[in-house]
């Protein structure tokens, strides 16, 4: 049977719409037969992307949408997420994740970025027209 | 997320099993908060089920932490799996817990 190289999952900047990552993370797993923890290490950096798309991304209370593209090359998973949100670009943001400090001093701000950083071997951004484009890439 | 509140002794075991996220942590604040407005101060959290946390999840295991820091109550875990303790590692949060390999070694 010939594996589809491609997959794609739209969703809303509705906080519920978080639901549909985890099972787009166990389709591609599937179908791409991929070890658990690669799909559960893109299921928890797709949640802190979008996570923060939906509540950080947009000056209106309209309705928008969040593109994920999946794409399968060789021995890589390459995702692309696009949006239509204010221009951000995570990997130059001045978050840190104080990961070595202790308890009383630790914020929670920055982990998602830091995880984003740490899970994926590779992540670019670039701003095209008014729509944000990250790619992550993740060796399997 | 099911969450599964047994008292042992002193101690207030919550259960956790499933999946911890941006979309739940609200059931687990709601708990935690029950036993900590009753001054039950003495709390293991048993991830031994717990299939996957993100973000959202942490924060709310670090604001319960603070607050029972500040007072003679103990926040514990336990059970973590080798994922969830990667996670962990990754975040720096395994060295700002109290953590058991199980329940056993935790209410010892």
């Amino acid at each position: 049977m010939q594996r589809m190289n491609k997959l794609q999952l739209i969703i809303l900047n509705d906080v519920g719409e978080l639901r549909k990552l985890h099972i787009a993370c166990e389709n591609m797993a599937a179908e791409w037969l991929l070890p658990e923890k690669i799909s559960m290490n893109i299921n928890l950096v797709l949640e802190e992307i979008i996570s923060n798309i939906i509540f950080y991304g947009y000056e209106d209370d309209l309705e928008h949408e969040i593109k994920i593209d999946f794409r399968k090359e060789n021995k890589e998973i390459i995702i692309s997420i696009t949006d239509d949100g204010k221009a951000f670009d995570m990997l130059s943001a001045d978050v840190s994740a104080g990961i070595d400090k202790p308890a009383g001093e630790r914020k929670i701000g920055g982990l998602g970025i830091h995880f984003v950083k740490t899970l994926m071997d590779s992540v670019e951004y670039r701003r095209e027209g008014n729509m944000n484009i990250l790619t992550l890439h993740k060796n399997i | 997320m099911n969450i599964t509140l047994i008292k042992v002794g002193e101690t207030n075991v919550l259960q956790i099993e499933g999946r911890l996220d941006t979309t739940n942590y609200g059931e687990l604040e709601h708990h935690l908060s029950s036993l900590t407005d009753n001054d039950e101060l003495k709390i293991l959290l048993d991830l031994d089920k717990l299939e996957y946390i993100s973000s959202s999840g942490l924060r709310i295991l670090l604001m319960f932490l603070k607050k029972i820091k500040a007072t003679d109550g103990r926040f514990m875990l336990c059970g973590l799996s080798s994922d969830i303790r990667e996670i962990f590692e990754i975040s720096g949060f395994i060295n700002i817990f109290e953590i058991f390999e199980n329940q056993d070694a935790a209410l010892k």
